[in-house]
């Protein structure tokens, strides 16, 4: 029998009973902090997968028609010759599979004579694909608001859980089914989507055009259908919960820049998010209903005839309502993580944030400027010279807020007193990668400078430098930070650090390099450019650098797994709060009860109280929900 | 407010309604010139969504923190949807004209 | 959408709303369905604006609202606005305990709505059998898109009023407890909005 009480926070809030069974507890749950670590664990399989996929790519580059290694060896489908010797009965033989990732042997009177397990062509393209798709969908997004959106927004408020608990159940399993659908895509026959995770049509709409474009495309549409209306449940619950959960004293000028930043996040959801399910269902209608939202008048392949289709629509269509929700997409992909490098940043260099308000205020700023500068990811779409002006001005604009945030951070690190704990190393090197990607990105939003440098290595290497090297490193950060609350232990600090000096050092060498090769020309999404152009072939080096250092980054994260899986279950037990830092979630137990607060804290002041009163009693950090040490004194 | 009046208030606007239905059909067939529609049918929508929110979603009787929040959580999306209305009309909207 | 509903404390008294809805889960319920309807109108918007910029520069002789029957519509129309009549009526009596009334203005509503789905389906299957398919034309896609997801919205919609309807003959609300009754009618408003959009500009202009 559950027993219900109302909660002691005096508003009639329920609380739910602790579940003992283990479906209950782990499966179906409805904690936000066990539905935080689901979501962290499927996107930590991502990761992995989407990693492999990278690593795939930059063999091909590197090494191209080589045969991968273990991997092609493993997955290169069987040729005519191997599928008649493997199925004598005609009958039952399965047909040589087309559209493959990996090329087959090559074999002449029985003998291999060229080795498969190379990427084929069409497969290079479907690497690209679903590398973009799960990094960004699958990872980053359930990673930054599923895990530690989830985990973290209640304690940071003093609540107990999130606005509808139900609902976040519901948001992971609605992920879960995205994720499904999107590794199933792999077993098609004609293989997954193909046409970058922007999935332009009319390449991604009609099958005349790739063949996977009405299977594999169209269950990449359903994929992230399922996964954008996760986002949208999701935004709606997190919403409702920063506006009405939010302790006694805990006012919005006494959040921590990390709830302030899932807040924007979350607005970026529910409200650009949908836009996107609208091109998706507008795009998949032109995939399997015949419909011509995208599809010009007269469009034909190579071939002399036209296609069949009553044509109408324009492929600028798509790519506006793409990218009106994907540039919000990108704020999604870097907010959360710049709260992130805020609280790590104040906690490790024991220093207030150096202008809280401008902080908010910036975050707001790219709240509203993020929904007017998605053009510019379409300066050379063919859009009008106007509209280029205009998203020129805006996206020069929204760089505004982001600079004030790095100058804050950089205020916040002069004078303080900075701790090399591995939390720390990830929150001081996001700064520097962060800005190192935002540069590049202000040369991108000049319209004459993106001219050159659109869709080559020079916007690869921008987002990367943000995404990996800003959110992911905060993300490494806050993981080691917060592993004592998901897990009552600590990461080896020892191994964080190794972790962190492999990933700082191969990051840098992977993707720096790949400014220049944009620089020289280098066009993204092609797995033998030196091989068709011959004015690439003196970057031929570099690219070749490149994959040597990418290998080096993926197996450097092996240790950051081993470190977490290890430390899990074996890692030295942690105490309630062993970094001393200011917010609510460091006053309850490590790992984090299942009620959160034995009590509803009640807030007596921001979180960034750190040395800011050092006359007194010795201690350089306040507690939110303590008095200050200058207030006790009266 | 007692309940019954608060009815009478559901049918009134219940009538209102239908009669600018009306109303709609019936300038849909007076030429103003396509501009000129489009604004009327849409002006009547826009006033007839008006209504139904205030009235039968109870926006109008929303207090507190909560109508504040509910209020700009309604507005914004319609903000939006004017950007994005208005910044494809460049590039789609008189592009696809050029074509035909 | 309040996940204090799931624990009934009271087992052996079958048929009875348990507890009281606060006043604070009762506001935040409502919120929540606010922001939910605030992605309803994004993803509407998305579908109406790309049909606004197709339409601006497409040829008056594909973008012919006369092809479509408004006669049809424009019952549908009043359809849908009854059924927000009888939808709000519902709340109204709910809130003074008439559980009676509310059950009838409930009911009343699943038969607007599924009158709406009727001569929905009479103007599609009408359309069928010309062979006029979404493919036909971009405004037939147009069309069929819009009117075919709102149609899948009127229909989720009937399918939780239905529920609702169940759970009020069973006596689960009352005047302390009706904040689901309250969204859903949110939820049913806001299709009628749509439709109030989607009439005129499709079928008028």
């Amino acid at each position: 029998m559950s027993q219900e009480h109302h909660d002691d926070d005096g508003r009639g809030g329920h609380i739910h009973q602790e579940p003992t069974s283990f479906f209950w507890k782990y499966v179906l749950s409805i904690d936000h902090k066990m539905i935080g670590k689901q979501y962290l664990f499927t996107a930590m399989f991502f990761l992995l997968f989407g990693g492999m996929m990278a690593l795939m790519m930059r063999w091909q580059i590197a090494y191209p028609s080589q045969p991968v290694p273990v991997l092609g060896a493993l997955l290169k489908p069987l040729a005519a010759e191997q599928l008649e010797a493997k199925y004598p009965d005609a009958k039952t033989r399965p047909k040589p599979a087309k559209n493959t990732i990996f090329t087959a042997d090559t074999l002449k009177d029985g003998k291999v004579v060229i080795q498969g397990g190379a990427i084929a062509p069409e497969g290079y393209t479907k690497l690209v694909t679903m590398h973009g798709s799960m990094m960004i969908f699958f990872v980053i997004i359930p990673i930054l608001v599923g895990a530690f959106g989830n985990f973290l927004i209640p304690l940071h408020i003093g609540a107990r859980d999130v606005a509808f608990p139900i609902l976040n159940a519901l948001s992971y399993w609605l992920f879960f089914i995205a994720s499904v659908l999107i590794l199933g895509a792999f077993f098609l026959e004609a293989g997954t989507a193909a046409a970058g995770w922007t999935s332009y049509p009319p390449l991604s709409a009609l099958s005349e055009m790739d063949p996977a474009s009405s299977s594999g495309g169209a269950i990449w549409v359903l994929s992230l259908f399922f996964i954008g209306f996760s986002s949208i449940v999701t935004g709606v619950n997190f919403l409702a919960t920063i506006v009405t959960m939010r302790a006694p004293g805990m006012t919005w000028t006494r959040l921590p820049l990390v709830t302030w930043s899932q807040f924007i996040t979350a607005v970026f959801q529910t409200l650009a998010t949908p836009v996107l399910a609208a091109a998706l269902m507008m795009l998949f209608m032109d995939q399997v209903a015949g419909t011509n939202f995208f599809i010009p008048a007269g469009i034909h392949t190579t071939a002399d005839e036209p296609l069949s289709r009553a044509g109408g629509g324009h492929p600028l269509l798509w790519q506006h309502v793409f990218w009106f929700y994907s540039h919000p997409a990108v704020y999604i992909l870097i907010l959360p993580g710049m709260g992130i490098a805020s609280d790590l940043l104040s906690t490790f260099a024991r220093k207030p944030i150096f202008g809280y308000k401008a902080m908010v205020a910036s975050m707001c700023g790219i709240m509203f400027l993020g929904f007017v500068v998605w053009g510019h990811h379409m300066f050379l779409s063919g859009i009008g010279a106007g509209m280029g002006k205009f998203f020129m001005t805006t996206t020069m604009l929204i760089a505004l807020p982001s600079a004030i945030k790095v100058f804050n951070w950089l205020a916040t690190m002069y004078g303080g007193s900075l701790s090399w704990r591995s939390p720390g190393l990830w929150a001081y090197s996001f700064i520097a990668m962060f800005t190192i990607g935002g540069l590049s990105g202000i040369f991108m939003a000049a319209t004459p400078v993106d001219i050159p440098m659109h869709d080559t290595y020079y916007i690869v290497a921008h987002f990367h430098y943000v995404v990996f090297g800003g959110t992911l490193m905060a993300v490494f950060g806050g993981l080691t930070f917060w592993f004592p609350k998901f897990f009552g232990r600590m990461m080896s600090e020892f191994w964080a650090k190794v972790h962190w000096a492999f990933t700082f050092v191969a990051f840098n060498l992977t993707f720096f390099p790949m400014h220049l090769l944009g620089e020289g020309g280098h066009m993204r999404r092609i797995g033998s450019a030196v091989e068709k152009y011959e004015f690439l072939q003196p970057l031929q080096g570099m690219n070749v650098f490149i994959t040597h250092a990418a290998i080096l980054l993926g197996f450097s994260q092996l240790i950051f797994l081993a470190n977490f899986f290890y430390s899990m279950f074996y890692g030295p037990k942690a105490e309630a709060n062993p970094w001393r830092s200011n917010t609510l979630e460091w006053t309850t137990a490590s790992p984090v009860p299942y009620h959160n607060y034995d009590r509803i804290p009640i807030v007596q002041h921001g979180p960034y109280e750190y040395n800011a009163a050092p006359e007194t009693t010795g201690s350089d950090w306040q507690p939110q929900d303590r008095q200050t040490n200058a207030a006790k004194k009266g | 407010m007692s309940a019954e009046n608060h009815d009478k208030i559901y049918f009134k606007v219940f009538y209102a309604l239908v009669g600018l239905t009306a109303l709609t059909v019936a300038v849909s067939h007076i030429n103003l010139g396509r501009p000129g529609n489009i604004g009327l049918a849409v002006l009547i929508a826009g006033f007839k969504v008006c209504v139904v929110g205030a009235f039968f979603m109870h926006l109008k009787d929303e207090r507190g923190e909560m109508r504040n929040w509910t209020y700009a959580f309604v507005f914004f999306p319609f903000v939006l949807f004017g950007i994005l209305v208005i910044l494809l009309i460049p590039d789609v909207g008189m592009r696809v004209m050029a074509q035909n | 959408m309040s996940d204090a509903s799931a624990h009934a404390a009271h087992a052996g008294e079958p048929g009875h709303a348990v507890h009281a809805v606060s006043e604070f889960e009762h506001a935040q319920s409502k919120l929540g369905m606010w922001l939910f309807l605030a992605s309803e109108v994004m993803f509407f918007s998305g579908l109406i604006g790309a049909y606004i910029v197709l339409r601006m520069g497409g040829t008056k002789e594909v973008f012919d609202g006369s092809v479509l029957n408004w006669k049809l519509a424009a019952v549908n129309t009043v359809a849908l606005l009854a059924s927000s009549l009888t939808m709000a009526l519902a709340i109204s009596a709910i809130r003074r305990d008439d559980i009676h009334r509310a059950a009838i203005n409930i009911f009343l509503t699943i038969s607007l709505g599924g009158v709406f789905l009727i001569i929905k389906a009479i103007e599609y299957s009408t359309k069928f059998l010309h062979h006029i398919t979404p493919g036909t034309n971009v405004f037939y896609s147009c069309y069929f898109t819009m009117t075919g997801f709102h149609g899948i919205h009127v229909l989720a919609g009937l399918i939780v009023l239905g529920v609702l309807l169940v759970r009020i003959l069973q006596g689960r609300y009352s005047s302390k407890n009706y904040t689901v009754i309250e969204n859903t009618g949110l939820y049913w408003h806001l299709v009628d909005v749509v439709w109030i959009f989607l009439f005129p500009i499709l079928y008028l202009l």
